[in-house]
């Protein structure tokens, strides 16, 4: 067998040698972005359902502003001088028995209200969101809760009604507060009604909610 | 002999090429797809930082939002993917993480038109 003999000439070859994996190495790291950043990386995977959220509804007299009217069958938004009826519809996502938390969100939302009859108009309701805190079960029209400008939809006249809500429900989950809506004439005919099932109707106010969480 | 000592180190050098070559297609990077589970390989946190989004009334995504991203993530590369069912990419975007006091919370726009009711999963990564 031959010695292998290390000369001068072979180990200039071999440090070239060496010299030039390694800078193709880091070259090919650095392509990849490896070099020298640090990676984080994982997976957030979402559980999908669906259900009706939990209901409540209540009908404020500014003729009787003291008096409660919660869940009622029938709910009646009334134009009248200086004796306006306002209806709140609310649902509660967080609760049984959707029971979401804030981390979870709405991939559809649809609202289904039932007007069985209206009185003269038949006027416009328009239908505000609520914006702060009411209970069905206390709720008067000198306690009413705030509500915004703007109204997310309309109706007018008897039917059955669908309105897409995703957003307005999307953003009552996260909050962990979603207040539902205020039911309000803004036709003005003086004496006409339009009359809403409740609670206690098998037609009460409902939501058909997909979700995510 | 010097020419045999030329062809055993281009020999040599073949092979280890080869081998880098195929070690880094074995991680999934020469076909451009990233499979990862959940590593942490250094960086500003090691925990699973919690995504949700916003919708509009059509039910598509308008934005991700990051909840209490660690303040010491400041300044690394937030980045987010949507993925369906079929574990297929429907949008994504990334942005910077910014400064902030205490747990950052990080808003991702830009995904394009992607259906809520497609999302299934998040896939999220932080760069330095």
């Amino acid at each position: 067998m031959r010695r292998f003999r290390l000369t001068r000439l072979r180990l200039l070859g071999v440090v070239v040698m060496l010299g030039s994996l390694s800078f193709a190495g880091v070259a090919y790291a650095a392509s990849l972005g490896m070099t020298s950043n640090k990676l984080h990386a994982w997976n957030q995977t979402l559980t999908k359902g669906s259900c009706s959220p939990a209901q409540s509804d209540a009908e404020i007299d500014q003729a009787s502003p003291n008096t409660n009217l919660a869940n009622q069958p029938t709910e009646t938004v009334l134009s009248k001088n200086n004796a306006n009826s306002y209806v709140l519809i609310g649902f509660n996502p967080g609760a049984v028995p959707c029971s979401l938390p804030t981390t979870a969100g709405a991939d559809s939302a649809v609202l289904t209200i039932t007007v069985t009859a209206t009185f003269r108009g038949p006027d416009t309701v328009s239908a505000y969101p609520v914006t702060s805190a009411w209970n069905a079960s206390t709720v008067t029209w000198n306690n009413m809760p705030t509500f915004g400008s703007t109204p997310d939809f309309t109706f007018s006249g008897a039917g059955t009604y669908t309105f897409p809500v995703t957003a307005a429900l999307d953003a009552g989950i996260k909050s962990g507060a979603f207040n539902g809506w205020m039911l309000v004439d803004t036709t003005g005919t003086n004496n006409a009604t339009t009359t809403i099932a409740g609670h206690g109707s098998t037609q009460a106010p409902s939501i058909a909610l997909s979700y995510e969480k | 002999m010097k020419r045999l000592t030329h062809i055993f180190g281009i020999a040599t050098a073949t092979t280890l090429f080869t081998v880098g070559v195929a070690s880094a297609a074995s991680l999934g990077f020469g076909s451009g797809k990233l499979s990862a589970g959940s590593a942490a390989v250094g960086g500003c946190t090691s925990s699973a930082l919690t995504a949700t989004r916003n919708v509009n009334n059509s039910g598509n995504v308008t934005q991700v939002t990051v909840l209490n991203v660690p303040q010491t993530c400041a300044g690394e590369t937030l980045a987010v993917t949507l993925v369906n069912s079929a574990k297929a990419s429907l949008g994504s975007a990334s942005t910077t993480v910014g400064t902030c006091t205490g747990g950052c919370t990080v808003t991702l726009t830009g995904f394009g038109t992607v259906a809520a009711s497609s999302l299934t999963a998040y896939a999220l990564s932080l760069t330095q």
